[in-house]
């Protein structure tokens, strides 16, 4: 069984986006595998250059779903960079109190990926990680 | 200043180096130096690990920038090409994980790496005519009217 390609994808259950791996496999080892990714390249570099920084701050929190608040900081920051900008201390506290909460909110994710085969502990960190999510307010 | 960075900036000397601000250094080198310079870090600095590589359209000329890691220090060699000739030397026999990035510098800007072993496209589709997007004189290609 030498040479054996084994297609993966684009439409996969066990895949979050679409994307394409073609393995080639030596006997049940995998010598080889060629990606093709691309099928839902948005072109946000390109987007950008038309759009003003404000209008940017909404394409940028959406190039990933649940991450958005990392993308949008960086994207400031690098925007305040270029214009010499000062932000005030209380933004600058808000930004690390959302930034660490989205890492919570993300390591829980990570958690239940992981845990997928157990259920209880999978129910578990969903309820936790909706919990925080919904108890969070800036008053 | 960390020890890593003085590492580095020891094993530099002589190359046009800039501290950008902490755990952030740029080299500037032509394109012709650009695998000695890549031969050094790989072999001197054991740099393992390359970020990414970013490249922009920088009005009269493509510019290159090869991001590398090593303990936290980021590592960039900046380089340019002229857009009339928009070839540089692949990387890919020293950093095999080159070969996704290259293709894409290739597929959205139009930079050839020379000697890169498969230069498929990345990310546009497979029968893309319309040219590099990435390139500050692209027009978006016209709708052909039924």
């Amino acid at each position: 069984m030498r040479g054996v390609k084994l297609p993966i994808g684009p439409q996969h259950p066990a895949l979050k986006e679409p994307e394409n791996f073609t393995i080639t496999l030596d006997g049940e080892r995998v010598v080889d595998v060629d990606i093709r990714i691309g099928y839902t390249h948005r072109g946000i570099e390109k987007l950008m250059e038309s759009r003003t920084y404000t209008q940017n701050l909404y394409l940028v929190e959406r190039i990933c779903g649940i991450c958005s608040y990392a993308h949008v900081v960086n994207f400031t920051q690098n925007v305040e960079e270029v214009l010499g900008i000062q932000i005030p201390k209380r933004a600058e506290y808000i930004r690390t109190l959302f930034l660490e909460l989205e890492r919570l909110h993300s390591h829980f994710l990570w958690l239940v990926w992981q845990v997928m085969r157990s259920d209880l502990i999978h129910y578990l960190c969903i309820r936790g990680r909706t919990e925080k999510s919904s108890k969070i307010s800036l008053k | 200043m960390t020890t890593t960075e003085e590492l580095i900036l020891q094993v530099l000397q002589g190359l046009p180096v800039q501290v950008k601000r902490d755990r952030r250094i740029f080299i500037s080198v032509p394109r012709n130096d650009l695998i000695k310079t890549v031969n050094i870090l790989s072999n001197e600095l054991n740099v393992q690990h390359l970020s990414t590589i970013t490249a922009r359209d920088a009005g009269s000329e493509l510019e290159i920038l090869y991001h590398f890691l090593l303990n936290g220090v980021v590592v960039t060699i900046r380089t340019t090409c002229p857009k009339d000739d928009p070839t540089i030397d692949t990387i890919v026999n020293i950093f095999p994980g080159a070969v996704l990035y290259e293709r894409e510098l290739n597929d959205i800007l139009g930079i050839v790496p020379k000697g890169h072993p498969d230069l498929r496209r990345l990310v546009l589709p497979d029968d893309w005519v319309g040219g590099n997007p990435l390139r500050k004189d692209w027009k978006p290609p016209q709708e052909s009217e039924e």
